[in-house]
C-alpha cells in the first residue's frame, strides 16, 4: 500500500511525540501539544481516472463523522487513544432509520447535523443524484470513521485496508469523503 | 481522510475530498480536493440548504470526472 512504507520512521517520532503530548493534554493543554505533533509525510502520487462517465459510475461514501446506530451497533469510542487500537468502523446503510443515528465524535459541533443530517453524510443528496441519474449508483452502506487519529499507523495498516476491500468488494469505481 | 483517499486511488478508485480546513487536510497529500468556506460539521453544506449541498456533491463529482492529475483542487470563489 502507498503510504505503510513511509510509516517507518515516522511511527517514532510519533511515539515520543505521544509521551509528550499526553501530560499536557491531561492539563488541558491540547493546542500546545498539536502544535509539536509530527506530521505524517506521504510520498507518491495515487491517482485513479474513471474509465467511463460519472452517470454510469458507482460511488461510495467516507465519512469521519463518527456515526452509529442507535441499539443495532456499539457507539464508537470517543477520544482517540494515543496507542495503537486500531480506529473503528461503523457501517450506515442507505435506507438507515435517520432518526436512529447518533454521533459519537466529541470534537465538532453536533447542532448542524442534528438539524439536517445531510450536513455531513449526505444521503439524500447522493440518493436524488442516484435518481435523476447524475451518478450512476451508490454502494448500499456507507463507511464510518471518527476523526482525530493522531496514530495512522493503525489506521494506514488495518481500518483504511478494510475499506478499500470493502469497496472493492462492492464494485466502488470513485468515493467521496467528508471529514468532519 | 487524505490517507483513506489516497489509499482508495491507490486501489484504482477515483476519490474526492471535501476540505474546509485546507491546511490539514493537504498535509497528507489528496489526489482531488474541493475546498469549501464552511463549517466542521457541515461539511458538505448548510441544514436544509439544499442547493448548497449538491454544489458541493456536484463540485466532487466533476472533480472526479474531470480531474487530469494529481493534486487538483476546486475552491470557493473569493467574495
Amino acid at each position: 500500500m502507498t503510504d505503510e512504507a513511509s510509516l517507518e520512521g515516522w511511527h517514532s517520532q510519533y511515539k515520543e511525540w505521544a509521551e509528550f503530548a499526553k501530560s499536557l493534554i491531561s492539563e488541558g493543554k491540547a493546542k500546545e501539544a498539536f502544535s509539536k505533533y509530527p506530521w505524517f509525510s506521504t510520498r507518491g502520487e495515487p491517482f485513479s481516472r474513471l474509465d467511463k462517465p460519472v452517470s454510469q459510475a458507482r460511488f461510495g461514501l467516507v465519512t469521519t463523522g463518527g456515526y452509529s446506530i442507535a441499539d443495532e451497533q456499539e457507539p464508537m469510542r470517543g477520544y482517540p487513544t494515543f496507542g495503537d487500537e486500531v480506529p473503528q468502523i461503523r457501517r450506515i446503510p442507505l435506507d438507515v432509520d435517520r432518526s436512529k443515528l447518533q454521533i459519537n465524535h466529541p470534537a465538532y459541533d453536533h447542532k448542524y447535523a442534528k438539524e439536517d443530517i445531510n450536513c455531513n453524510l449526505p444521503l439524500d443528496r447522493l440518493s436524488e443524484y442516484v435518481e435523476d441519474g447524475t451518478i450512476g449508483s451508490m454502494s448500499p452502506v456507507t463507511m464510518v470513521l471518527m476523526g482525530l487519529q493522531p496514530n495512522v499507523a493503525p489506521l494506514i495498516r488495518e481500518t483504511i485496508p478494510e475499506i478499500v476491500a470493502a469497496f472493492k468488494a462492492d464494485d466502488v469505481e470513485a468515493a467521496l469523503l467528508v471529514p468532519s | 481522510m487524505s490517507l483513506t483517499a489516497r489509499a482508495l486511488e491507490d486501489a484504482g478508485i477515483a476519490t474526492a475530498l471535501v476540505s474546509v480546513m485546507e491546511p490539514l487536510s493537504s498535509a497528507a497529500r489528496p489526489p482531488r480536493q474541493v475546498i469549501r468556506r464552511l463549517n466542521i460539521g457541515a461539511t458538505v453544506g448548510r441544514p436544509k440548504d439544499l442547493d448548497g449541498q449538491r454544489l458541493t456533491l456536484a463540485r466532487m463529482i466533476s472533480l472526479i470526472e474531470e480531474a487530469s492529475e494529481f493534486g487538483a483542487i476546486t475552491r470557493d470563489k473569493k467574495e
